[in-house]
């Protein structure tokens, strides 16, 4: 397939689709006109809105401040609204789906889970994001650099302060270390050094909020592992890293993980 | 209606559906789609006003919904991602006949990297130049040049032999 024939491809696949029904012009101006009061009214109250979700954070957790780390229920950081708490345990892992790419990711996410320091909460406590995904989730994708990655990730809480860990399994990553880990996270990368952690050759990134570590296996295979104190939403950020580098240094070079 | 409204109502009903079939070729689901060209037309609203030049409002528009998309495109938790749904390594099943072989290029479409399907539809679909592109995209012209065809090269991988276009 060439260029020309790709231009007639995509022209053929949207002629040939069936669309729903048209937009409706007035649904969107009215949600248009809705996001721009809650905008207006965000940035004019700016000040007592940063006092209103403090106390309302601290309502929610008040009851993780006596020493428990129930796991919150279901929080929309993006419009505050919480649900009823959902008590989960630590060693609940998730399901193994049954394709090969979702279950090699899933296990990623098992393994995660499992390298979190006791004292954590680290369950499927159902956190959304500010864009509205579950920061409790796994997947796979192609990167640009045409690697496949495996990634899973997970929000951490402690006395209702919550940060997060992440993991990839990056396979056929042909570039070097610190390549791999810009590819796989979005801001920073920039402090990338290479360093010996006990006798493993990793590279390690130190960011302000953001931490991480990867290493590159015998059979080519790159695992990454990152953390941050914070989720990016209104949730307290934790009041130090969960992970030592040399607890990020022992997954990154679990030769198991690689295997999967 | 004031004026704002009613010129961001008739622009919404001329270009909707086209940005629509755009939108829907970059995520390959109507419903995400139509998700798309509502976030995109709420992010014009915005700025509606400001926009001075009502010629140039296509692009503008344009570059808002393929960033969108980009942006809900990235994975993972640290870069605030969305699961991969698509399994992505099982194969492509092979097609019997044209509609058939649109729905197969649509699926192996969505298995392209996000900025390497903007990249094609961008000068596929969108007919737009590298130069074009590049401003959409925040890139280099060599840059599009590299992402389209590496995107080109995966789309002929990913389709199985019998699908002819």
């Amino acid at each position: 397939m060439d260029e020309f024939e790709l231009r007639g491809a995509l022209r053929g696949t949207v002629e040939t689709a069936t669309p729903p029904p048209a937009m409706h012009a007035g649904a969107v101006l009215a949600e248009a006109k809705a996001a721009q009061q809650v905008r207006r009214a965000r940035i004019a109250g700016a000040g007592s809105a940063v006092a209103v979700a403090l106390i309302a954070v601290g309502a929610v957790f008040l009851p993780g401040m006596g020493g428990t780390d129930q796991a919150p229920g279901p929080i929309n950081a993006a419009t505050g609204g919480t649900s009823s708490p959902r008590p989960t345990s630590r060693t609940s892992s998730p399901s193994r789906p049954a394709d090969p790419a979702a279950a090699r990711s899933s296990a990623l996410l098992a393994d995660l889970l499992d390298a979190v320091p006791d004292g954590y909460n680290a369950t499927n406590v159902n956190i959304m994001l500010p864009n509205g995904h579950n920061a409790f989730s796994h997947g796979s994708e192609l990167l640009d650099s045409g690697a496949r990655d495996y990634w899973a990730t997970a929000p951490i809480g402690k006395s209702g302060r919550w940060g997060g860990v992440e993991a990839h399994v990056v396979d056929g990553a042909a570039r070097d270390l610190c390549a791999v880990v810009k590819d796989v996270i979005s801001h920073g990368g920039a402090n990338c050094a290479v360093a010996d952690v006990g006798s493993k050759a990793v590279v390690l990134v130190n960011d302000r909020v953001q931490q991480w570590v990867a290493h590159r296996h015998d059979n080519g295979v790159v695992v990454v592992i990152g953390q941050r104190t914070d989720l990016g939403n209104d949730l307290p950020p934790l009041g130090q890293r969960p992970l030592t580098v040399d607890d990020m240094t022992r997954f990154a070079t679990k030769s198991d993980i690689a295997r999967k | 209606m004031d004026d704002r409204d009613t010129g961001f109502t008739e622009y919404f009903a001329a270009r909707s559906s086209t940005l629509r079939s755009t939108a829907f070729l970059l995520c390959g689901d109507w419903h995400r789609a139509e998700d798309l060209v509502q976030t995109t037309f709420i992010k014009l609203y915005r700025v509606w006003n400001r926009v001075a030049e009502r010629g140039k409002l296509d692009g503008y528009v344009r570059k808002i919904l393929v960033r969108t998309f980009l942006d809900e495109a990235r994975r993972g938790f640290f870069r605030r991602e969305t699961v991969t749904e698509d399994p992505g390594d099982t194969s492509l099943p092979s097609s019997t006949g044209a509609v058939e072989d649109r729905v197969v290029l649509l699926r192996a479409l969505t298995r392209v990297p996000a900025r390497q399907r903007a990249a094609l539809v961008l000068r596929y679909w969108e007919d737009l130049s590298l130069e074009e592109s590049a401003r959409v995209l925040r890139c280099s012209t060599g840059t599009v040049k590299s992402q389209a065809s590496r995107g080109l090269a995966l789309l002929r991988d990913e389709l199985p032999a019998s699908v002819t276009l």
